[in-house]
Formats: structure tokens, C-alpha cells, sequence
């Protein structure tokens, strides 16, 4: 085969080891006992099955092979009785992590749709893929889903594989400890840089053995172009990112109202906080309840200061001005004018309602 | 619209004076320090450093405000202002010439040229990508809610340091034993705009990335000569992707703290070349002692590596002990012994909480495998750690020769220190789980990336040369 031949042969070997296109999807609800278990909760999920949960975790994992540069989309249509959290997790075995998302209550069927792309745990071949929810408080949920399904990317996975090198890594609590990067053809974007790298060493290398004169300095240079050329690309596709990100707050908390703003994992807090600081005065004593603890309330006290802040339920209700629940269930007297606790109840003037189980409770 | 109208202009105000004072003490150094009548920054380096320095001296400042109990406002904040116009009139008769330049500034070839343009507007639309988050982010980050901006936020309502250790706000409720740098610059800050304002406390990292970076810039043209390298340093440094989320959403300040080792070690280099010239040494002191102001890490990381490469090059010059490392030494234990005494006397632990939970000497070898996974494969630092063993292949002899061998040492031992650190003791549990070894990293970056642009530009030279 003549020489000039080879890149292309290389590229049609590439093509055909990633040949595979995605399927029609695999449709959960019809995953058969073996394949698909619920934890604390002995049955198999079918359409329109109801999961209860009652205080822990609920946990549905499916044991199947897929390639995640194959699959991309997750959809879950559910109805819940209460606002919850849902997780997702994947691994190739135990070894999973969990990505949290908000449910809130609804009366009909709801869809919830996921990138799984967006993830970028979300990689390789994987063994396992699972759905979870945590009820708050040990209060008892219904979930009932109804249609759980991943679909493939659309995409042969070479295609996919650069695809998804474009798809944005939004903010979330740990990107500021962790970036992943792009990954792509389901690989980091460093290891195509590496392997570009070795290569041209590889091949200085080489003709240093074979006895041609190389130039050290222009040697050199070519490194440091093939690096300074990586960073760049690798910066502009950063820059996507950024722009995505930028995008979604505009839309999300710039455009939205001043209680209706929404910010990544937090959803609706800031806006219940705007809420909070409008309504209650700034030399008042509060306390701040939330179902999903410490992450909300340091960033309550924060926002609500200089007003006193204590965080949880506080051991004399009666001594507070303000008591502050956000996505908290809670027994609420209106004849009687007393909201219930786990240990006791507290008179009450006024209920300053936000949205359902968010709330502003008026002591004094 | 009138109100944020006068809140802009108040801060933007706040800053300008910041950063006047700063100038102002940059000139005043040079008169006072110069031996030969020539001055040791261009115009543009003064300015740019003007707002780092100035913020470190303005912090010690309120320092003592705060611990003498004198509530914080601009009436008790304005005397500092005082001091650095006091100076200048003092030393208004002493004129300095403008400092040597290099011969020559490098031209550029045309596709260096394109490659600046394309860098140069990344860098740009990073800016105000960072710019707009400040504008419209809330605090959102773990540790800014817990920590930094809480903290800051409780000191800036009390007007001053609670040190009641049975108050229920004891110095800021959270994390007492951290230096204050970071809380009292947004408390400067937020008295300057005339309240506490998200976009405003938030917008401190930034304002010392720009100044920093640009100080960084004009004094490794004035010694190389090579503003292309010079230029794609600075825009490394400042596009690495995690550093870019300590910008905003509530602002860390490993990168901060980086930053300052930068200016401390720019100034050390500067110093090496021209080891005449003590002001650049006396002034990268301060800079040293101040990224210890920000954050603990560099009494532990930084300090011990930048005291034997300062001593091993005072030894190799002949040069007095006296005259160099007791000053350098002087000035940072009289901008950190306050502080470390007021520590002490409050019973604070030396260490932040948590800073080694498993024990001082606990090895981890396990764990190499991921830690270079991390510095590899994760985008964390865009392809620092991918391309530089290639790179080095190159550069090593500049590394190892002249006066870069000593900024090498510096680098190579706050890189094995960080190592040890995450590797040996039990903070290797920040390490595992993936938190606090990632943005450390972020605050070795600047310095090494400023050394290995100084080699690369001596490479690109030792060719026009040969």
C-alpha cells in the first residue's frame, strides 16, 4: 500500500471501530426481574408502578452493559405526593456517584428530562444504572412512575465522540474544587494531547537515531506550538462552556423575577431568600429551617444577615421574631394558630406563605 | 438608577484610592531604597502594582483597628490614606531617573501576531464572562457561604473584630483562625460603596488577577525582551479553567494567594538580575508575608522554599546576610507577628480546622495513581501538566543555569512541598476527595508558569543567538 495511503487507512480503521450507532433506547419499565431490582422495596418496577418512601432512601438500579458515548438522553415521566429529591447514578460496578435533582410535587405525571452527556462521570462502559429518591424528614412519599427510558445520541459514536466535546459542564458545588473537561471520543481531551505530544517526540526521537540533523531550537518550537495550539483549543472550548453558563443564569436569575429566581442545584432558593429579606426586618431574630440542611442554610444566614440568624429548629420558638421554612413539610393549626414540630408546638401570629412547604412563620 | 449610579462611583472611588496609595508607596520605596538615582518600575508597572500593595498595607491597617477595637468606617479608614501623601511630600525633592529597559523588544512574526489576537480576545471574553458573573451571581460556593464572605459579612455589621470568645459571632463566627486579608478588603470595599453589595464584595479576586497579571507582564518584557512570551504567559495564567470559578459566585482565595506569591516572586527574580537593586527584594518580602495574610497554606508552602533559594543565592553572589535575607525576613515578621500573636493569645489552632485531619505524618502512596490522574486527565488546569514533561525536554538547561536555577529550586520545592503535604500527612484526605489538593495546585501555577516562560524566552534568545 503506498505511504500517502495510510492516514486515510487509519482513518476508515478508526470509523469502523466506532461503527456502532445508538439503538432505539432501553425502555426501563420493561427490563425484566433480573435485570432490575428495587432496593428496600422487593418488586420490580412496571408502568405505573407507585415506589413508596418512607424516611430513606429509595433506590431502583438496573444491571445493564451500554457505552456512554452511545447513550446520551434520560427521560423519566413521575408524579410525586411530595416535593423530593431524586438521584441518578451509574458505574461499571458499586462504585457509583450520585447526581441529585428536585422533584416537586404534582398531581399529573411530570417529565423530567437529563443530558447524561452534561456528566461527566457519565463515561466508558457501564454495568450499572439506577434512579433514587429521598423523602424529607421520614415523611411518607408516592412516587408512581410512569415511563422511564435512555435513548441513544442519534449519532454514530464517532460522531457522538466529538459532539460531545461541545457539551457544556455547567456550574454545580463541586466545580470549584473539580473541572472535568471535555472529553473527547469518550476519552479526556489531555489524552489526545499527550498522545500528540509523545507522538512528535516519538518521531524527533526517531530521526535523531536515524542519523538525520534535526534542529534542537526548531524541535523545540514545534513542542511548544503543539501546546500553546492544545491550550488554545481547549480554552475556546472552555469558553463555550462559560458562554453556556453565562446564558443560563441570564435566563434563569438576571430575567427572572426577584422571587422567581432559579441558580443551578439551589433552584429556587435565592429567590425564596429575596422573599425572606423583603419580608422580614433587618433588626428582627430568625430561624431558618430547610429539608435539605447545612448546604442551604449557611447560605441563608448569609443572605440574611444582619438580621440574627439561627440555623434549624430552634428549642424556644417562642424567642424568635421569625421562623423561616424553605421545602419543609410541616403541621400548621390555622384554628388554633400552631405549627407542630417533632418536639412540641409554637403559637403563631401570621403565616406569610412563598410556595407550598416554603414559608414565612410570624411569632411575635 | 441614581442609586447604583453613586454606588459605582463611590467604589469605583474606593478602588482609585487603593490604588493611588499603593502607587504612592511604590514611589516612595524606589526614592527611599534606589542607590544609583534610577527608579525601579516603568510608569506602568507602578501603576499595576499599586492596588496589590495597597490592599496588603490597607489590611494590616485595619488590623489594628480591629484589634484595638476602633469600629471600621471611612472616618477610621481614612487616616491610611494620609500616610502614603505624607511620604511623597516628604521625598518630593528626590528625583529618580526611569529605569534600563532591554535593548531590544523582539519583533513579532505575523502568526505570532494572530496567535496574540486569538489569545488576547479569549482572554478578554473571559473577563467579562467573569465580570458578568460578579454583576449578577449570588454568593453560591460552599466555602464562600461558610467562610469567606459570611465572615466577612458578620466583621462588616459589628464594625470591627468580635474577639469575645464567648460571643456567638467570635471573630466572625466561621473559621476564626484564617487570616483576615480577604474579609477586611470587602469590608474596605463595601464602606467605600456605601453598603454590603454582592457584585461589589465579590469583585475583589479580580481586580488583583488584572493588576497582578499586568505587573507580571511589563516586567518580563523589561527582561526578556519578548512580549510574545511575556503576553502567552500571562494569558495562561490567567485562563486555568478552576481558577476561572474562583472569580466568582463568592470568590476563594487559593488563587489570591497564588497571585501574591507571583508578585513576591516576579520581584524575586527581578532582584536576582539586579541583585543592586535591594528595593525589589524588599518589596517581594512584603508581597510573601501577605499571601500569608490570605490564606495559611503559604507559612507551610511557600515560606521554606523561598528562604533557601534566597540563601543559596546569597551565598553563591557573596552577598550580606544582613543586607538581604535578615531584612526580607524582618519585613515579614513584622507584617505577620501581629497577627500570629493575636492568634496565640486568642488560643486559635496554628493550622486551619480540619487542615490535617489523619494525623501529621500518615503516607498515602496509594493514592499517586490518582493524584496524577488529576493533574493529567482532569481539566482543572487546562493541559498544564500534559505538555510540560515535553517541554522540559527542552528547557531544563535554561532551568538549571544562571539565576533561573534558583527560582527553580523555589518551584521545585513548593511543588514537593504540596506533594508531601498531600501525599504524607492526612490532608491526603483533600486529596481523595478531590477538594482542596485541586485548588491548591491552582496557587503553585503562577509562579512555575512565570519561570517556565522565563526559560522558554531564554531558549527562543540562546536561537537568535547561535
Amino acid at each position: 500500500m503506498p505511504i500517502k495511503n495510510i492516514p486515510i487507512f487509519v482513518f476508515l480503521t478508526f470509523l469502523f471501530w466506532h461503527n456502532a450507532f445508538a439503538g432505539g433506547g432501553i425502555d426501563f419499565l420493561s427490563l425484566s426481574e433480573k435485570d432490575f431490582g428495587v432496593q428496600d422495596a422487593a418488586k420490580v418496577l412496571r408502568e405505573n408502578d407507585s415506589l413508596v418512601i418512607r424516611g430513606t432512601r429509595a433506590l431502583a438500579a438496573a444491571r445493564i452493559s451500554i457505552d456512554a458515548l452511545l447513550y446520551r438522553h434520560f427521560s423519566l415521566t413521575l408524579q410525586s405526593s411530595n416535593d423530593t429529591t431524586g438521584f441518578l447514578f451509574w458505574g461499571k460496578d458499586s462504585q457509583v456517584r450520585l447526581h441529585s435533582f428536585v422533584i416537586e410535587k404534582s398531581v399529573s405525571p411530570k417529565e423530567y428530562a437529563f443530558d447524561l452527556w452534561a456528566y461527566p462521570d457519565f463515561r466508558g462502559s457501564l454495568g450499572i444504572f439506577g434512579l433514587g429518591f429521598q423523602s424529607a424528614l421520614g415523611e411518607e412519599e408516592v412516587v408512581t412512575i410512569s415511563r422511564m427510558t435512555l435513548k441513544g445520541s442519534g449519532y454514530p459514536s464517532f460522531i457522538g465522540g466529538m459532539k460531545r466535546f461541545f457539551v457544556p459542564e455547567y456550574v454545580s458545588f463541586p466545580s470549584i474544587n473539580v473541572f472535568f473537561g471535555p472529553r473527547l471520543w469518550d476519552k479526556p481531551f489531555n489524552v489526545w494531547v499527550l498522545a500528540a505530544l509523545g507522538v512528535a517526540i516519538f518521531v524527533l526521537a526517531g530521526l535523531c537515531i536515524a542519523g538525520r540533523s534535526i534542529s534542537w531550537h526548531g524541535a523545540g518550537t514545534a513542542i511548544f506550538a503543539i501546546a500553546l495550539v492544545s491550550w488554545i483549543i481547549f480554552d475556546a472550548r472552555n469558553m463555550l462552556n462559560l458562554f453556556a453558563i453565562a446564558k443560563k443564569d441570564a435566563k434563569d436569575f438576571v430575567a427572572a423575577a426577584r422571587y422567581e429566581k432559579l441558580y443551578d442545584d439551589l433552584q429556587d432558593l435565592y429567590g425564596f431568600l429575596h422573599f425572606a429579606q423583603d419580608t422580614i426586618p433587618q433588626s428582627s431574630s430568625l430561624s431558618f429551617v430547610s429539608s435539605f440542611g447545612a448546604a442551604h442554610e449557611l447560605r441563608a444566614e448569609y443572605m440574611l444577615r444582619p438580621r440574627k440568624v439561627a440555623l434549624g429548629i430552634p428549642d424556644d420558638p417562642a424567642a424568635k421574631d421569625f421562623l423561616v421554612f424553605y421545602r419543609y413539610p410541616l403541621q400548621i393549626n390555622e384554628e388554633g394558630k400552631t405549627i407542630g414540630f417533632q418536639n412540641g408546638e409554637a403559637a403563631y401570629k401570621e403565616i406569610i406563605p412563598f410556595r407550598e412547604h416554603s414559608f414565612i412563620v410570624k411569632i411575635k | 438608577m441614581t442609586e447604583i449610579l453613586i454606588i459605582c462611583l463611590r467604589y469605583i472611588i474606593g478602588v482609585g484610592a487603593l490604588t493611588v496609595s499603593g502607587w504612592s508607596i511604590v514611589c516612595a520605596a524606589e526614592k527611599i531604597f534606589s542607590r544609583d538615582g534610577k527608579r525601579f518600575f516603568t510608569d506602568k508597572e507602578r501603576w499595576f502594582l499599586g492596588f496589590p500593595l495597597g490592599s496588603g498595607l490597607l489590611a494590616w491597617y485595619m488590623f489594628f483597628l480591629g484589634v484595638m477595637g476602633i469600629p471600621f468606617g471611612l472616618t477610621s479608614i481614612a487616616p491610611f490614606f494620609l500616610l502614603p501623601i505624607a511620604i511623597r511630600i516628604f521625598l518630593r525633592k528626590k528625583q529618580l531617573q526611569a529605569p534600563e529597559k532591554k535593548d531590544s523588544i523582539l519583533p513579532m512574526a505575523l502568526l505570532q501576531k494572530y496567535v496574540l489576537i486569538i489569545a488576547g480576545a479569549l482572554f478578554a471574553l473571559r473577563l467579562a464572562f467573569i465580570v458578568f458573573e460578579i454583576s449578577v451571581a449570588p454568593t453560591y460556593f460552599e466555602d464562600s457561604a461558610a467562610h469567606w464572605n459570611q465572615r466577612a459579612k458578620i466583621l462588616y455589621h459589628a464594625k470591627g473584630f468580635i474577639l469575645d470568645k464567648d460571643h456567638p459571632d467570635f471573630f466572625g463566627k466561621y473559621r476564626p483562625e484564617y487570616p483576615p486579608y480577604t474579609h477586611l478588603i470587602k469590608i474596605y470595599l463595601s464602606e467605600a460603596a456605601g453598603g454590603w453589595f454582592e457584585p461589589v464584595v465579590n469583585s475583589s479576586n479580580v481586580i488583583i488577577l488584572v493588576s497582578v497579571l499586568g505587573f507580571a507582564y511589563f516586567v518580563m518584557v523589561r527582561l526578556t525582551g519578548n512580549s510574545f512570551i511575556s503576553f502567552i504567559a500571562m494569558y495562561v495564567m490567567g485562563s486555568i479553567p478552576l481558577a476561572t470559578y474562583q472569580m466568582f459566585g463568592g470568590v476563594y482565595s487559593d488563587f489570591l494567594f497564588g497571585l501574591f506569591v507571583l508578585a513576591a516572586f516576579v520581584l524575586c527574580m527581578a532582584w536576582m538580575r539586579d541583585p543592586v537593586r535591594l528595593g525589589y527584594l524588599y518589596i517581594s518580602s512584603f508581597f510573601f508575608a501577605a499571601s500569608a495574610f490570605i490564606k495559611i497554606e503559604p507559612l507551610i508552602l511557600v515560606f521554606l522554599p523561598v528562604l533557601f533559594s534566597l540563601g543559596m543565592f546569597a551565598r553563591a553572589k557573596n552577598l550580606s546576610w544582613k543586607k538581604t535575607l535578615m531584612p526580607f525576613v524582618g519585613v515579614i515578621m513584622l507584617y505577620l507577628g501581629p497577627w500570629i500573636l493575636l492568634k496565640a493569645a486568642l488560643g486559635l489552632p496554628f493550622l486551619p480546622s480540619g487542615g490535617a485531619p489523619g494525623g501529621l505524618f500518615t503516607p498515602r502512596l496509594d493514592l499517586v495513581p490518582h493524584m496524577v490522574r488529576v493533574l493529567l486527565f482532569e481539566g482543572n488546569y487546562n493541559i498544564f501538566f500534559a505538555a510540560i514533561g515535553c517541554m522540559l525536554i527542552f528547557i531544563w538547561r535554561q532551568l538549571f543555569s544562571g539565576t533561573l536555577k534558583y527560582g527553580t529550586l523555589f518551584v521545585s520545592l513548593f511543588f514537593a512541598l504540596i506533594l508531601f503535604a498531600f501525599l504524607f500527612t492526612g490532608s491526603s484526605q483533600w486529596l481523595e476527595d478531590e477538594t482542596t489538593f485541586h485548588r491548591t495546585m491552582i496557587a503553585f501555577l503562577p509562579s512555575s508558569i512565570f519561570l517556565l516562560a522565563l526559560a522558554s524566552s531564554e531558549f527562543l534568545q540562546s536561537k537568535r543567538n547561535n
